[in-house]
């Protein structure tokens, strides 16, 4: 039984940390650790989720709330189990997972998703649950040039679809390769979010500047909003929003400002880019 | 807006949006879902503009368009409902407002900068209204329809 607590303790800190490491709100996570709880005989527990860790308590639990006369605690038949159980006979086990990286992972999330559930419709028992799990964890980030070359295809058509021609698609192709390139770079070397989007809005806004001035043609604005798409706020915006549905007032409010510090820092990247560009003569139409 | 601009957005911002879910690695059998859904939005965002309705609209219906037939989605596939807004939410994100708003400041446009910020804030507000009145919807929805199957087994339980 000892053993069990502390799989599920695993199970619940590793189920929470891919959820919010790849994409999902802080109500998926914390709902997907209380339905495993619930699965696993421990409808007591605690679990708070933050965009930025995870915290679990594992109540101990008698397991005799449905015998007349055995329940022997003060915990009001286990509807709000007080931390210590009397009548249970291991400790509460507590978990603090800090979540540091946040990026994008559908796949992942889906996957994790899909690993909670088997587990809450007792299809996987807990050691299966944590193993899949893990190698959810484990699988490898894909090769960076191919995911530059997905955001260059969506970066060049993007700026097809803001009114550009060839010209604009080749350009914006090449911001977005290079930027989503320094992107992974910055994520790699564990740099916040804040910078990874301002140097992502430099570098695009540079090229754009360098492509314009030195063919003399194309329109810089349809470039710069083109390569712009990958990198605005959609899905921290979603994310806020939902979290502030639910009633995480904490996780909503910090997912605003990271709205709000995103926006600013590629407003402010493309800003300083262009100003020293137009300082030296450019012209932006 | 003719039928042949329509035609041509509609592919060029799907195409878009397919090669960005991939970006996001979203799960293969997702991709084509979301790349319509994102394309369809983006027409319906420019469809009301081309008949001269505010702005807000536009943002409001294309954001709430992809929010209810993500949760549709999300309940068809089984999977959780942000696997379908994140990608396809996407074309509808102001940022060609943003870029404004930056180069009106840059070039010391005060004014417009004014009105381009409020119009980027405006479009924010737009798109969180769409998002969060049908995740309230949709929330309230499946509640009270898994109060129901609970009440109904219930029921069978007993009698």
């Amino acid at each position: 039984m000892e053993k069990d607590t502390v799989l599920l303790t695993e199970v619940l800190g590793l189920a929470g940390m891919l959820i919010l490491e790849n994409g999902g709100d802080t109500h998926r996570a914390e709902e997907t650790a209380e339905r495993i709880c619930a699965a696993a005989g421990r409808p007591g527990s605690d679990v708070l989720a933050l965009p930025t860790g995870i915290m679990i308590t594992i109540s101990p639990y008698c397991g005799k709330k449905d015998v007349p006369g055995a329940c022997v605690g003060d915990c009001a038949g286990c509807a709000r189990p007080a931390i210590a159980c009397e009548g249970a006979e291991e400790p509460p086990v507590s978990l603090i997972r800090r979540v540091k990286k946040r990026t994008i992972n559908l796949s992942k999330l889906e996957r994790a998703n899909r690993a909670a559930r088997a587990f809450t419709d007792g299809k996987a028992s807990l050691s299966e649950t944590l193993s899949s799990l893990r190698e959810i964890d484990a699988q490898p980030r894909r090769s960076i040039y191919l995911e530059a070359a997905y955001s260059a295809l969506s970066c060049g058509l993007f700026s097809l679809l803001f009114g550009g021609g060839w010209f604009e698609l080749l350009a914006a192709f090449v911001c977005g390769f290079l930027a989503q390139i320094v992107a992974s770079a910055l994520q790699k070397s564990s740099i916040f979010q804040f910078a990874s989007s301002f140097i992502g809005a430099v570098v695009i806004a540079s090229l754009a500047a360098l492509f314009v001035s030195f063919t003399g043609l194309g329109n810089i604005n349809i470039i710069i909003t083109g390569s712009l798409m990958n990198l605005l706020p959609g899905l921290a915006m979603t994310n806020a929003i939902r979290d502030t549905m639910t009633g995480d007032l904490v996780s909503g409010v910090a997912r605003f400002a990271d709205v709000l510090l995103i926006a600013m820092s590629l407003a402010g990247g493309v800003g300083i880019v262009l100003s020293v560009f137009i300082s030296l003569g450019g012209t932006v139409r | 807006m003719d039928a042949q601009t329509i035609i041509f957005e509609f592919t060029v911002c799907t195409a878009a949006t397919v090669f960005f879910s991939l970006l996001m690695n979203a799960p293969p059998k997702t991709v084509p879902v979301s790349a319509l859904v994102g394309g369809t939005s983006w027409i319906i965002y420019k469809l009301i503009l081309a008949f001269g309705q505010p702005e807000f609209l536009a943002y409001f219906f294309g954001a709430l368009l992809v929010a209810v037939s993500a949760e549709v989605f999300a309940r068809l596939f089984k999977m959780p409902a942000p696997i379908f807004i994140f990608p396809a939410l996407i074309p509808v994100v102001p940022g060609t407002r943003l870029y404004k708003t930056a180069l009106a400041l840059v070039e010391q446009r005060y004014t417009e900068f004014r009105d381009e910020a409020t119009r980027t804030l405006f479009a924010f507000c737009a798109i969180t209204v769409a998002l969060a009145l049908t995740s309230v919807v949709a929330r309230s929805v499946s509640a009270y329809i898994s109060e129901r199957n609970r009440r109904q087994r219930q029921k069978e339980k007993n009698g």
